[in-house]
C-alpha cells in the first residue's frame, strides 16, 4: 500500500526586541542568572497589567508580509489557558481568532507551502528537571514569540527541513530574530500522518477524510533541536507508522518526543488534564485597528528578501540559480558578494561608478567567495562580520591578477594572508616579493637550469611524451616560488626545447 | 436541556473533580436550569446592530516603546516563594511532557 505523507509544521520564532512582549523587562536573558529579568507582569502577580510592545507588533507584521500573508486590520490578543508551572499566570497571552497575519505562503524548492496563520504570543518560563524537583526560571517568560503555522502541505521530511530553514533565513534577513535552534530562539514542532491517496482533502488548514471522514491518526513530534533532527525525526516517524500499518496494528493519535541520541521518537506522557484552552479575548489589552497606510509603512521597511535577491542575481549577474542561492544564504554574505562585484567593476574603469560588469568577472568573484572565502569561514568558524578582508580588497586582488602582476596561484596565497591580517593585496605582494616574474632573461635562466637538471623528462618529450612537459613547467614554477609568468614560461620552454 | 452530560463531565475533568453518575445527573440538570434562566434573561436584550466586544474602555492600539526598564532583582523576585533553590522557583517533580 502506498500512502501520501502529510506534514504540517509549527515554527516558533523568538523576536529580538530589547524588552519583553507585555512588560519592559530586558529580553536579553541568554546566560543570565535565573529569575534576574522579571517583574510583576511576567511573574503573573495579581493586579499587574500588560502593555504590548510596539516594536514586537511591528516585527510580527513584517514577518507576516515576508511570508506573503494577509494582514488583518482588526486584530487582538486572547488568553489561552492551561496549567503548567512554566506559565506564571495560568494562561498564555496569544492570538486566537484575529491574529495579525493569515493566509500566506512560502516557496520551498519549487513547491508552494501554505502558511495558515502567524500570530504573536508570549514565551513561557523555563523548567529544569531533576529526580525530586522541578526548578523554574521566569527570565524567558514574556519574551515575544511569533508562531508560524503551516498548512499540511509538506510532503517529505526533506521539504520540512527546507521549509524551516527558509523561515530562519527570512527572519534573519528581516533582522527580527536570531532564529538559532540550538539556543531555542527557533523551535519547530511537526504533525505527520500517512493517508491513502484520494481519501483525504485539506479544508481551512485541516486534513479531512473524503469518505465518512475516516483518516489515519496524526502524530505530533516535539523536541527536535536541529534542522537535521527535523528530517531524521520525520523520516523515523513515517517509517514507524508504515510498519504499524503493515502489521495491521493500531496507530494512536499522540504526541511523541524525538530522542536525538537514540534516533527514535517516544510517546510523551500526556498533560494531566483534559485539553481545553478556553480562549477568550484578553480584557487587559485593547484591540488593534490598523490602517492600510500603516501596513504600507511597514512594507517599505522590508529589505530585499532571499527569493528576490536570487532572482536579481540570476538576471543582473547571470549567476546560476544554485550559485545565487549560495551567495544569498545570508543577507551579510549577499551584501559582501555584491560589494565585491561593484568594487571590481570600478577597478576596471578606475574612478567611475558602477554600472555594468562582465559576467565572467562576476563568476570569478563568485568562485572566490564560494571557494576561498567561505572555505576559510567554515574552517575557522568565524562569522562574516569578523572577517578582516573587505569586498573592495578582494576586488583589488583580482585586479592585480588582471594586470599580470601576480598569478592566480600566488593570489590564493595572498588572499590567505589578507584573511589573516586584513592588509591590502598590493602591500602583501610588495612585502613578500610575490610579484610575478615576467623578466624574460631571468626566466630563460631558470628554464635552462631545469632542462639541465632533468635529462630524462627532456628525452621523453623528444620522443613525443607530452605529459613530461607539465613536469618541467612544475619544476620551473617551483624554482621561482610560483611567481613565474606561466604564459612566458611555456613560450621560453618551447623555444629552448627547440 | 441546554447542557449535555458530556459537557459537565468535561468541565469536571478540567477542575480535577471526580463525579459519581448520580452527581453527574444532578449537576447536568442544575446547570441546565441556571443556563436556561440566564440565557433567557440575556436573550430579552436587544442586541441587533451591536458589535461584539470584550472591551469596555473603547481604547485601541495601546502600546509602549521597546525601551527596557529595570527588573526586580533575583532576591526580590523570589521573596514570597515558599521554596527556592539556587535562584530558581522550586516545585514538586513535574513529568516531562
Ligand atoms: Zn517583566
Amino acid at each position: 500500500m502506498k500512502y501520501d505523507v502529510i506534514i504540517g509544521l509549527e515554527v516558533h520564532v523568538q523576536l529580538k526586541t530589547k524588552s519583553k512582549m507585555f512588560c519592559r523587562c530586558s529580553a536579553s536573558v541568554w546566560k543570565a542568572q535565573p529569575n534576574s529579568h522579571t517583574c510583576p507582569v511576567c511573574l503573573g502577580l495579581p493586579g499587574a497589567l500588560p502593555v504590548a510592545n510596539e516594536e514586537a507588533v511591528r516585527e510580527a507584521l513584517k514577518i507576516g508580509l515576508a511570508l506573503n500573508c494577509q494582514l488583518l486590520n482588526r486584530a487582538k490578543f486572547d488568553r489561552k489557558h492551561y496549567f503548567y508551572p512554566d506559565l506564571s499566570k495560568g494562561y498564555q497571552i496569544s492570538q486566537y481568532d484575529l491574529p495579525f497575519c493569515v493566509n500566506g505562503w512560502l516557496e520551498v524548492d519549487g513547491s508552494r507551502i501554505g502558511v495558515t496563520r502567524s500570530h504573536l504570543e508570549e514565551d513561557t518560563g523555563k523548567l529544569v528537571h531533576d529526580d525530586k524537583n522541578s526548578l523554574i526560571d521566569f527570565n524567558r517568560s514574556g519574551i515575544p514569540l511569533m508562531e508560524v503555522v503551516s498548512e499540511p502541505d509538506i510532503r517529505s521530511p526533506q521539504e520540512a527541513r527546507l521549509y524551516a530553514q527558509k523561515i530562519q533565513q527570512i527572519v534573519r534577513y528581516l533582522g527580527v530574530s536570531d532564529a538559532d535552534m540550538e539556543r531555542g530562539s527557533l523551535r519547530v514542532d511537526a504533525n505527520v500522518s500517512l493517508q491513502k491517496p484520494g481519501k483525504w482533502k485539506v479544508e481551512d488548514g485541516k486534513v479531512l477524510g473524503v469518505v465518512n471522514n475516516e483518516l489515519n491518526p496524526k502524530v505530533e513530534i516535539k523536541n527536535m533541536n536541529s534542522f537535521r533532527s527535523i528530517e531524521r525525526a520525520l523520516t523515523y516517524e513515517i517509517e514507524r507508522q508504515l510498519q504499524l500499518f503493515e502489521k495491521e496494528e493500531k496507530l494512536s493519535q499522540e504526541t511523541r518526543g524525538w530522542v536525538e541520541a537514540k534516533g527514535i521518537t517516544v510517546k510523551q506522557r500526556s498533560k494531566e488534564f483534559a485539553p481545553d484552552y478556553r480562549y477568550f479575548p484578553e480584557p487587559d489589552l485593547p484591540p488593534f485597528v490598523f490602517k492600510n497606510s500603516y501596513f504600507e509603512v511597514i512594507k517599505k521597511e522590508i529589505p530585499e528578501l532571499p527569493d528576490q535577491k536570487i532572482n536579481r542575481f540570476y538576471h543582473d549577474y547571470a549567476l546560476e540559480i544554485k550559485e545565487a542561492e549560495i551567495v544569498t544564504a545570508t543577507k551579510e554574505l549577499a551584501d559582501w558578494f555584491e560589494g565585491a562585484v561593484k568594487a571590481y567593476a570600478q577597478t576596471e574603469k578606475e574612478g567611475t561608478t558602477y554600472d555594468h560588469i562582465d559576467s565572467w568577472k562576476v563568476k570569478l568573484i563568485y568562485n572566490w567567495v564560494s571557494g576561498e572565502l567561505l572555505r576559510r569561514i567554515n574552517e575557522l568558524q568565524v562569522p562574516l562580520g569578523e572577517v578582516k578582508v573587505t569586498p573592495a580588497q578582494l576586488a583589488e586582488l583580482l585586479y592585480l591578477i588582471d594586470k599580470g602582476e601576480i598569478s592566480s596561484t600566488i593570489a590564493k596565497e595572498v588572499f590567505a594572508e589578507m584573511f589573516k591580517t586584513g592588509l591590502d593585496a598590493k602591500k602583501i605582494v610588495e612585502e613578500k616579493g610575490l610579484k610575478q616574474v615576467s623578466d624574460e632573461i631571468q626566466l630563460r635562466e631558470a628554464v635552462r637550469e631545469v632542462i639541465n637538471l632533468n635529462p630524462k623528462p627532456v628525452a621523453d618529450i623528444a620522443v613525443g611524451k607530452k605529459e613530461a612537459k607539465g613536469f618541467l613547467i612544475g619544476q620551473i614554477m617551483k624554482m621561482t616560488s610560483g611567481r613565474a609568468n606561466p604564459g612566458l614560461v611555456n613560450k621560453i620552454l618551447e623555444e629552448e626545447l627547440g | 436541556m441546554a447542557i449535555q452530560k458530556t459537557q459537565v463531565q468535561h468541565v469536571a475533568e478540567l477542575a480535577q473533580l471526580k463525579l459519581t453518575s448520580s452527581e453527574l445527573e444532578k449537576y447536568t440538570k442544575q446547570l441546565s436550569e441556571i443556563i436556561d434562566y440566564d440565557m433567557g434573561l440575556l436573550n430579552k436584550i436587544e442586541t441587533d446592530g451591536i458589535e461584539p466586544t470584550a472591551q469596555v474602555t473603547g481604547l485601541e492600539d495601546v502600546t509602549q516603546n521597546d525601551n527596557p526598564r529595570p527588573s526586580l532583582d533575583q532576591k526580590e523576585a523570589l521573596k514570597n516563594v515558599p521554596e527556592t533553590e539556587e535562584g530558581y522557583f522550586k516545585t514538586g517533580v513535574i513529568l516531562e511532557q
